[in-house]
């Protein structure tokens, strides 16, 4: 219980335990780790309960009924799980603007909303074109060899570069680190 | 609004609930998503700063949870694959797709810094942002579902679909020990020279904190560095 106190574990062992929490997820669950699909079947969820009629008739839903399952748990299960190890290590903190976005974009505090609902946007939209976010599609393929995961690894990383580069433009360098 | 809750008692189907194991189980996903809550924010990975850092190249804490993450994975699954204990659930490699997908995904992360699984993690510790992101997320998944609809968009992503494949199947490796061989070689190398640099910049960056601190005279705001 001591070690779960600490603020930080070795970066080594958290690789290897999430490689080990993978595993228990392939033996217990029989489905990859993944994240992105719990929010496609929460905006099934949405669309089914607010317009019924309208979302039997969207054919991509069929993949995702509106049926809490497994993926939505998975989501729950991190929020509190993170709550709880960061409350028991005494990190646990409301913030809305984090201290790098600060530097790079001034402290207002409707900017950064707007702007991380407008990045996620792109994310649901990006995760959903490449059928994977980076816990589904990236980790889980590259560990099982697959193209897709490589592919998703190295165009995330350009996608990544280039939006840093072209968003923050001369405040990317920030002269502190997280 | 009767009807709306209704609805919404339709969406928990009770029977669900009753195992632990098998894909559909509420219990099994709660279970490893609280061990995975606890392992990411261990990490310190739940963070705007980490997120960010990564992609202006001064904080490299993810790519060395990474690094053994693939490397450990990879060999783990591929033997408990051999000895028959799990099986695998390859994703569809759609080259186009994947491509586009993840420049989408990659200029997202870079403006809102939180990815689905990190979103959640940060929500649980206190960053009110990363519900917003979250929703924004949902809102995307609505967004592409509606247009997948309408539009070609499925016909003009899905050009080169390769299937269900994986690396030794297309190169026809007689066996896909020779990839992991390698693979983790080249991580175990990457992984000593990125670790190497990353304490040089932690180094360097605590060294700006003080000179910036003696030179302006009074406290900078240092974040504490726990180890």
């Amino acid at each position: 219980m001591n070690y779960l106190k600490k603020k930080q574990w070795w970066l080594f062992t958290v690789g290897v335990l999430f490689a080990l929490l993978e595993l228990l997820s392939f033996y217990m669950s029989k489905r990859p780790l993944g994240a992105s699909r719990g929010y496609a079947v929460i905006g099934s969820i949405i669309e089914y309960v607010l317009f019924p009629e309208h979302a039997k008739t969207v054919a991509y839903w069929n993949a995702y009924e509106p049926v809490i399952e497994w993926t939505v748990a998975v989501l729950v299960g991190i929020v509190s799980g993170s709550m709880f190890s960061s409350v028991y290590s005494g990190e646990f903190k409301l913030t809305v603007v984090p201290q790098m976005w600060k530097t790079s974009k001034g402290s207002s505090v409707m900017r950064r909303l707007i702007w991380a609902f407008i990045g996620g946007v792109m994310i649901g939209f990006g995760s959903r074109l490449a059928m994977g976010c980076t816990l589904g599609m990236l980790i889980s393929g590259v560990i099982q060899l697959t193209p897709a995961g490589f592919i998703f690894m190295m165009s995330l990383w350009m996608g990544g570069m280039l939006m840093t580069v072209l968003f923050y433009r001369l405040r990317t360098v920030t002269l502190h680190r997280g | 609004m009767d009807g709306i809750l209704m609805r919404l008692k339709d969406t928990f189907d009770p029977s669900t609930i009753e195992a632990v194991r098998g894909p559909a189980s509420l219990y099994g996903g709660l279970i490893v998503g609280f061990l995975l809550g606890i392992v990411l924010q261990k990490g310190r990975l739940g963070k705007f700063d980490i997120v960010s850092g990564m992609f202006r190249m001064q904080d490299f804490t993810f790519w060395r949870v990474g690094t053994p993450l693939l490397m450990f994975g990879m060999v783990l699954i591929y033997f408990f694959k051999d000895i028959g204990v799990v099986e695998l659930y390859l994703p569809r490699t759609v080259v186009l797709a994947q491509l586009f997908g993840g420049v989408l995904f990659g200029a997202g992360l870079a403006i809102a810094g939180y990815c689905p699984a990190i979103a959640a993690c940060a929500l649980g510790e206190g960053a009110l942002d990363a519900f917003v992101a979250m929703a924004g997320i949902v809102f995307g998944s609505i967004l592409y579902a509606e247009m997948y609809d309408g539009t070609q968009l499925d016909k003009i992503v899905s050009f080169i679909d390769l299937g269900r494949v994986t690396f030794p199947e297309i190169f026809l490796v007689f066996n896909h020990w020779f990839f992991i061989m390698g693979f983790v070689f080249m991580c175990a190398m990457f992984l000593l020279g990125i670790s190497m640099y990353d304490e040089f910049l932690k180094a360097s960056f605590s060294l700006i904190d003080k000179v910036g601190e003696k030179l302006s005279g009074s406290k900078v705001e240092r974040r504490k560095q726990p180890r």
